[in-house]
């Protein structure tokens, strides 16, 4: 099943340029409008990329409704699933935030899998990984970054510019560290963006390779990278989960930091 | 990590040339900001190790 | 149309690199992840998180309270054992005085009854001599009855004529005889 789908992918790709099968794992990360509309100049055209995420997210609230569909007190192995994820997320936001973190659990455990989900349905032959495109990603990492800052002003004031200046210097070297701190800042979204974009991506491609020699070389020759990739495809479900861990960590990170300010 | 240190530097090389546009001093807040910028990715990465191998890809 | 699409985004994408870049498809992008994420919120805090949360503060309550019951049950199975314990000791007291006293009831009544016996047979005993004595004395005073009659009877005999020496011994034969004869009838 996974080789007869990326044949068919590869040969649709390819029927319209009426070229031989040739080697483009890039284009999985191709995004594909299926329905363009822009009502009041506002782009909500419906993709490949936003159909998968739309499953993925469909995945993880019917996966939680199923598994507590008839909760017991002693539970079954789903809802065991289930409730370790719920105690791994809490576990986070309390080691990261502390008791103050509790109004952002929901926030924190909808991030965690609204990106575990993309990661791995993303590994499905012929889907789409929404958490391969750098602007998904991105749009996640500035909507915690606003949080943030949003946090600290609320919290703190005029006082959380206070961030910006280490406590504890020389008058001296403050025009050095405070261009410092503000790039370090700055780049807080970007990394924490760019980190998963480029996991996925890097991922992905390499199945893509693996999987495209696996279709195409002869008999034999496939064997290997079908072996291959399919080791490979156990790493990308580890990897997945590192990446939406780290994700959420860091989220819990920069939100304690505008709580809390110690720095 | 390596993200960390690239981003940063990256940043830091963006801010220093919009600031010479603004200014007029080409380069040199440009290669002030490449320098603050790779301070910046280097204490990000040297915090991560020390934190530990949490944050490590 | 799909394949068309693709087509034309393909072509995009060749000048420009990675897919990812290619800025036409960042508007809709960016709209669905904010839309989908706070959907996704808005549904598992309203659905999921409440489920399970209550699903767990229950599960540590019970355990709290079961293991408050263990430890209820377990000082009741103390309490009720020291109680069980009490009561074999006082029941193994009470046997032991109830014996005690039956003991000390049974040899008194044991030392009575043969002080009774002895008393009895002493009145017996008495009784008996009494018998004896009274026996002894009337034979006594038969006999002397008897040799009074036979003193007599000779003496009336003798007096009323005179034997000669056969006479005498057949008539204390005689005599004797008749002594017998009321001796026999004396028994």
């Amino acid at each position: 099943m996974l080789l007869t789908t990326t044949a068919i992918s590869v040969d649709a790709a390819h029927a319209a340029a009426a070229a031989a099968p040739r080697m483009d794992p890039l284009h999985h990360f191709q995004v594909v409008k299926y329905i363009q509309m822009a009502p009041f100049g506002l782009d909500v055209s419906i993709s490949n990329s936003v159909v998968w995420m739309w499953i993925s997210l469909a995945a993880v609230f019917f996966f939680f409704r199923y598994a507590f569909r008839r909760p017991e007190m002693v539970p079954g192995r789903m809802q065991s699933v289930a409730e370790a994820g719920y105690l791994f997320i809490r576990g986070i936001v309390d080691e990261n935030i502390g008791p103050s973190g509790k109004p952002f659990f929901p926030m924190v455990f909808t991030l965690f899998f609204f990106v575990l989900f993309c990661n791995w349905t993303g590994l499905i032959p012929g889907s789409f990984t929404a958490t391969s495109q750098l602007i998904v990603t991105a749009t996640l990492a500035l909507g915690i970054f606003f949080l943030s800052i949003f946090l600290g002003f609320y919290k703190h004031g005029l006082k959380f510019l206070g961030f910006f200046v280490p406590s504890g210097l020389p008058v001296l070297l403050l025009p050095l560290m405070v261009p410092i701190e503000i790039i370090s800042f700055l780049a807080r979204p970007v990394s924490l963006s760019v980190r998963l974009f480029a996991n996925m991506t890097a991922g992905h491609t390499v199945l893509g390779v693996l999987f495209f020699f696996a279709a195409t070389l002869p008999w034999i020759g496939s064997w290997l990278p079908f072996g291959f990739s399919v080791v490979f495809t156990a790493v990308e479900i580890f990897i997945g989960f590192i990446q939406a861990y780290i994700f959420t960590i860091l989220t819990c990170v920069y939100i304690n930091d505008s709580l809390h300010l110690h720095h | 990590m390596a993200t960390d240190m690239v981003v940063a530097t990256l940043i830091g090389v963006g801010m220093g040339h919009y600031l010479d546009e603004w200014l007029g001093l080409h380069p040199w807040m440009t290669v002030l900001f490449f320098l603050f910028g790779a301070v910046a990715g280097f204490r990000a990465v040297y915090r991560a190790a020390q934190e530990g191998s949490s944050q490590a890809p | 149309m799909i394949s068309s699409a693709h087509a034309a985004t393909e072509a995009h994408a060749q000048s420009s690199g990675l897919p990812q870049f290619d800025s036409s498809v960042f508007g809709s992008q960016i709209f669905w992840t904010i839309v989908s994420f706070l959907v996704l919120m808005y549904l598992l805090k309203r659905y999921v998180i409440p489920a399970i949360g209550d699903i767990l503060d229950n599960r540590s309550k019970k355990i709290g309270d079961d293991l408050q019951h263990a430890e209820k049950a377990r000082q009741d199975a103390d309490r009720l054992l020291v109680a069980y314990r009490e009561q074999m000791e006082r029941a193994r007291q009470m046997a032991a005085a109830t014996l005690e006293e039956a003991r000390l009831e049974a040899s008194a009544m044991r030392d009575q009854a043969l002080t009774e016996l002895g008393e009895e047979l002493a009145k017996k005993r008495a009784a008996a001599l009494d018998e004896i004595e009274r026996a002894r004395v009337q034979a006594m005073e038969d006999v002397q009855a008897a040799a009074v009659d036979i003193a007599m009877l000779a003496t009336e005999k003798l007096i009323a004529k005179s034997v000669n020496r056969a006479k005498a011994e057949e008539m204390v034969k005689d005599a004797v005889s008749h002594l017998e004869q009321n001796k026999a009838s004396l028994h």
